[in-house]
């Protein structure tokens, strides 16, 4: 093995497998300048490793905390997303169908059964909204539903 | 929800300090690498749900960490150079008697003006496996690399650092006859 190639080993002995290590090591007894490289190496790690023993240390560790904590919004995931708008949707959708339930029961009631009677009384005059409902229906019975009964009633109300 | 945060801020407690130990050799300048932890814990949070358990959480943090202090050497590169206030400033802190802290600190100065010299690549290399003890594997799987070219970035900032520690010593030596 050629110096150069020596001296990538010595700068990488501690990457070398034990293999390595033994035919780097017989070369450097034997070789002068390598001894010499092998020696500059040795010192340069002796004092990286008492450096690398001390870690830079924060100013401030709380303050460093909540700084990154105030910037911290909540995670919503896609699902979450797609869950609450899901569930908003059938919201309004059950919210759309119950009113109409509620209209349909409404509006059938109203075909069966009389609408409740209300009275008003206001300066002595008596407001029965059951009296407008009576005159509403026999007007209907006298239009009868077809549509020769409705032109008949026509006719006969404008003679 | 609430749990989540109450749980990333314990996260955040236990990995900060490696975190802006791995920033801080990196850039060599306290605020900057303070910034940087805040934006990588930030990111990490909204990456959080795409963290896959089969990698560590802290060599997944190492990528983030060193990648975002990758792009901020290499598009700043001059810049980051010139305004380094202590590139491996580690022993501030440490304890020692006055003179081993200064021989000490000299040390760290000419490591410092080595660290410099590097590339971008190369320093982070050097900061992961000599500073922050990572192994060959481990620095491979942070900065995405195959064995051989970390050995080589390896290698060639052991030896510029370990040339510029040479002449420091060689001048102190004869300082010292």
């Amino acid at each position: 093995m050629s110096c150069k190639e020596i001296e990538q080993r010595i700068y990488l002995y501690g990457e070398l497998n034990e293999a390595e290590q033994a035919e780097t090591d017989r070369h450097i007894k034997g070789c002068k300048d390598c001894i010499a490289v092998f020696e500059t190496h040795e010192r340069q790690r002796v004092h990286i490793t008492r450096i690398a023993i001390h870690t830079p240390r924060i100013r401030n560790s709380a303050a460093l905390t909540s700084k990154i904590m105030q910037q911290i919004k909540p995670n919503v995931t896609r699902t979450e997303r797609l869950t609450v708008k899901a569930r908003e949707g059938w919201l309004k959708i059950s919210f759309a169908a119950v009113s109409a339930a509620l209209v349909l029961m409404f509006v059938q009631e109203q075909q069966i059964e009389p609408v409740a009677t209300k009275v008003v009384q206001q300066n002595g005059t008596v407001l029965n909204t059951n009296l407008f409902r009576l005159h509403h229906q026999q007007t209907r019975s006298k239009k009868g539903t077809s549509m020769y009964e409705r032109l008949t009633y026509q006719r006969n109300i404008t003679n | 929800m609430r749990g989540d945060i109450q749980a990333y801020r314990k996260l955040v407690e236990h990995h900060q300090a490696f975190a802006y130990a791995v920033a801080y050799r990196m850039l060599g300048n306290e605020d900057e690498a303070e910034d940087m932890v805040q934006e990588v814990f930030i990111k990490l949070w909204k990456v959080l749900p795409g963290y896959r358990q089969e990698i560590k959480l802290t060599t997944w943090l190492y990528k983030i960490i060193t990648n975002q202090c990758l792009d901020h050497l290499k598009s700043n590169y001059r810049k980051a150079n010139q305004n380094r206030k202590s590139v491996l400033d580690l022993v501030i802190q440490a304890p020692g008697t006055p003179d081993n802290e200064l021989q000490q600190r000299e040390w760290i100065v000419q490591v410092q003006e080595a660290a410099a010299a590097l590339t971008p690549t190369q320093k982070a290399v050097f900061v992961l496996r000599d500073l922050q003890g990572l192994d060959v594997e481990e620095v491979c799987q942070v900065l995405e690399m195959n064995d051989t070219q970390v050995k080589s970035n390896l290698y060639h900032a052991r030896k510029a650092i370990a040339q510029q520690l040479e002449k420091y010593y060689q001048a102190s030596k004869t300082e010292m006859l």
